[in-house]
């Protein structure tokens, strides 16, 4: 399923917002119609996602808590971008369960650019269970100040 | 009145984290996602018979965004025995139960 970035970009920054209900609203419409689409690999919960437009660069942010580098996979082009994420959550060895509200998920989404990138410097990192991608847009799509110059 | 006005547009947005609770015969163990987190930023609080977590979001650009959570444990935790650790956006909470409520082995001697 493509998604485009500018859609989600409209969303307020920062994942977090999970209490607002406009965006409990959406992420619900995103499931349903997400399991209408593709119905195996969207998982119950999909972690949150957000998109940023910097000007010089498109940034991604997602909470991936639990996830170490080699849970997450990325891949881009200079117009798309695919993230594949997968949890599992395991009961440990030994213990009784009380409660189990965290879930497992497995994810991938691609994503439509708005904007072409240079793939070569867009850089990841997962610091905390946060994924933070910044794609530095390639020379052409960067803004470009134009001076007036006045004629006497 | 004015103060009052500039309370309410502070106060935090509270966000409850996802928890797996799970119990051994000597603890209980809380999971909690909270991602993003200075390992600083983040209490665990004991105070029987409740236990919270809270923590505070750096860098969230309005308002000042918290996760919290509170439990009620009952008296077999020793306060003496929690501890805490913060992996990859994942904290989990070790709440050890006081020696009294922890299953002893006893040998059976034959005479």
């Amino acid at each position: 399923m493509l998604v485009r970035f500018n859609d989600r970009s409209r969303f307020p920054a920062f994942g977090a917002s999970r209490g607002l209900p406009v965006s409990s609203l959406r992420r619900e419409l995103d499931r349903l119609f997400g399991d209408l689409e593709r119905a195996p690999s969207f998982a119950a919960s999909t972690p949150s996602v957000t998109f940023a437009d910097t000007g010089e660069a498109l940034t991604l942010r997602a909470e991936l808590p639990g996830l170490s580098e080699k849970d997450v996979d990325i891949s881009v082009t200079a117009n798309a971008l695919t993230v594949k994420a997968e949890r599992k959550v395991e009961a440990p060895e030994g213990y009784a369960v009380h409660r189990r509200e965290r879930q497992g998920f497995s994810f991938t989404q691609s994503y439509e650019l708005p904007a072409r990138i240079d793939p070569e410097k867009a850089q990841a990192s997962l610091k905390q269970g946060v994924l933070t991608l910044t794609l530095p847009k390639a020379a052409e799509a960067q803004p470009k100040r134009v001076t007036v110059s006045t004629t006497a | 009145m004015q103060n009052q006005s500039q309370e309410k547009t502070r106060a935090a947005r509270e966000l409850t984290p996802n928890v797996d609770i799970f119990e051994s015969e000597s603890e209980l163990l809380v999971v909690a996602d909270v991602p993003g987190l200075d390992p600083n930023d983040i209490g665990v609080h004991v105070d029987l018979p409740e236990f919270r977590i809270e923590a505070k979001v750096q860098g969230s650009p309005d308002k000042p965004v918290v996760y919290t959570r509170t439990f009620r444990v009952d008296e077999r935790i020793d306060p003496e025995r929690v501890k805490a650790e913060y992996a990859n956006g994942v904290l989990r909470v070790h709440l050890g139960k006081s020696a009294a409520f922890r299953p002893r082995r006893i040998e059976v001697k034959s005479s």
